[in-house]
């Protein structure tokens, strides 16, 4: 299993070439350029919609210690990993 | 949900021509023809799916009065009227004048003029030449739609044209139809699955026997039961099969992916391990699409496949690339086509 990656406190947007859907609990991802595409559960789309409304993963990481019961060290490891596949996948970028 | 396009009435099978490449197989003997009242009534219905709707045949204009009538009913329900023809009725420019008129005066304002090689043994060139002016100078948005062998340039064809402000649209022959019967010199034979998006889905048509079909010509070769085979208005009001096949899934993914996508979600399911066989060659993406919408149990394989959170999601994820990333490049290319038509 890959090591995670602590949250840094780089801004990361959303690509440009990026469009996405919501279908039922999920988000679906394009990205618009490569054709790559990603689906987010309840979880990773309410990280999604603090990536458009903070882009700070130190700041979403409060935000949604507020909102689920779950340890930093959780919370901090789901976020960096998928940050780290966004990446990989071109749908998000660091500033 | 699918958003169509325009809704094709099949008016007749009935064609002065036999064009070998035909893939309705119209010609002069095919006597099947669509009633006057009964094109009236898909034409009420119409207008609750799409804003268009096409007269196809065939060579509808062999009912030109009736086509007329049908263009003053489409038009006053609100409907974009375009018309389908081989020009084989063309017979001098005065005749072909009045009667565009008389369509134009009735509310047409498109007309594909299909013109190529295989037109050409039964009809003078002259005839879609004349039409494609009349028409043009009366103010219709003219089309010119070839269908190009592979053993011929499409040079050749494009300036028979060339002073006419018509769009030429060139495309490849399918073996389909009469076609299977054309050497295979005249298709572009590839040994690899097509891919390829097809929006032909958004142009259902019905035929004159009440058959509607999701696609303009291939799918009158799908047998039944077929996705592609969209029922028959003799058992089932026209507008409940087209509500129903606007929400096919299957044609969704064959709009979005292709028939390609069928194959993409097959590939992972058993069913469609053990039945798929590709061929040796394809001539187009129409024979992908009918070697899988034809075997019902490849259908019911994909069907299960669309249940799955991974096929949703690459559904979901094609339907979005087609609509933010093809139909805008689809439209350029379009809105271009139609500037140089303009500037001719």
């Amino acid at each position: 299993m890959e090591q995670a990656k602590s949250v840094g406190s780089e801004g990361i947007k959303i690509s440009g070439d990026v469009v996405f859907e919501k279908v039922g609990e999920e988000l679906i991802l394009l990205n618009l350029e490569s054709g790559a595409y990603f689906g987010l559960n309840s979880v990773g789309r309410r990280m999604w919609e603090l990536v458009l409304a903070l882009g700070s993963p130190e700041r979403m990481v409060e935000c949604l210690l507020n909102e689920f019961d779950v340890s930093r060290e959780i919370l901090e490891r789901d976020l960096a990993n998928l940050i780290r596949e966004l990446k990989e996948k071109r749908l998000i970028k660091g500033e | 949900m699918l958003q169509y396009s325009v809704i094709g009435l099949m008016y007749t099978r009935t064609c002065p021509l036999s064009c070998a490449h035909c893939i309705t197989e119209s010609a002069p003997k095919v006597k099947e023809r669509m009633r006057l009242q009964q094109a009236s009534d898909y034409l009420r219905v119409i207008p609750r799916f799409c804003s268009q709707v096409c007269f196809t045949g065939g060579e509808p204009l062999l009912y030109h009065r009736e086509i007329v009538e049908l263009t003053h009913q489409a038009k006053a329900l609100g409907l974009k009227v375009s018309l389908v023809t081989g020009a084989g009725w063309v017979r001098g420019e005065a005749t072909a004048r009045s009667k565009v008129a008389e369509l134009v005066d009735a509310g047409l304002g498109s007309l594909c003029i299909s013109w190529d090689q295989y037109h050409e043994e039964f009809s003078p060139r002259e005839r879609a030449v004349t039409l494609a002016r009349v028409a043009t100078e009366l103010g219709v948005d003219v089309e010119v739609r070839t269908i190009i062998s592979a053993n011929r340039p499409k040079d050749e064809f494009q300036a028979v044209f060339k002073d006419i402000p018509a769009r030429f649209q060139a495309y490849p022959g399918i073996a389909l139809g009469r076609a299977v019967s054309l050497p295979a010199t005249h298709f572009n034979i590839a040994d690899e699955l097509p891919t390829g998006v097809c929006s032909v889905v958004l142009s259902p048509v019905v035929e004159p026997d009440g058959s509607v079909y999701a696609c303009c010509g291939p799918s009158h070769y799908c047998q039944r039961p077929s996705p592609l085979m969209l029922g028959h208005t003799s058992t089932e009001p026209f507008e409940d099969i087209l509500a129903r096949a606007v929400k096919d899934p299957v044609l969704e993914i064959i709009l979005n992916l292709g028939p390609h996508g069928l194959y993409l979600l097959l590939k992972d399911h058993p069913v469609g391990r053990a039945r798929f066989r590709a061929r040796s060659g394809y001539s187009g993406m129409c024979e992908l699409c009918l070697d899988i919408t034809n075997d019902p149990e490849l259908v019911d394989a994909v069907r299960e496949r669309l249940a799955d959170a991974d096929a949703r999601r690459l559904m979901v994820a094609s339907r979005l690339w087609m609509d933010k990333k093809l139909m805008p490049i689809m439209n350029k290319q379009r809105f271009e086509s139609d500037k140089v038509a303009e500037e001719a």
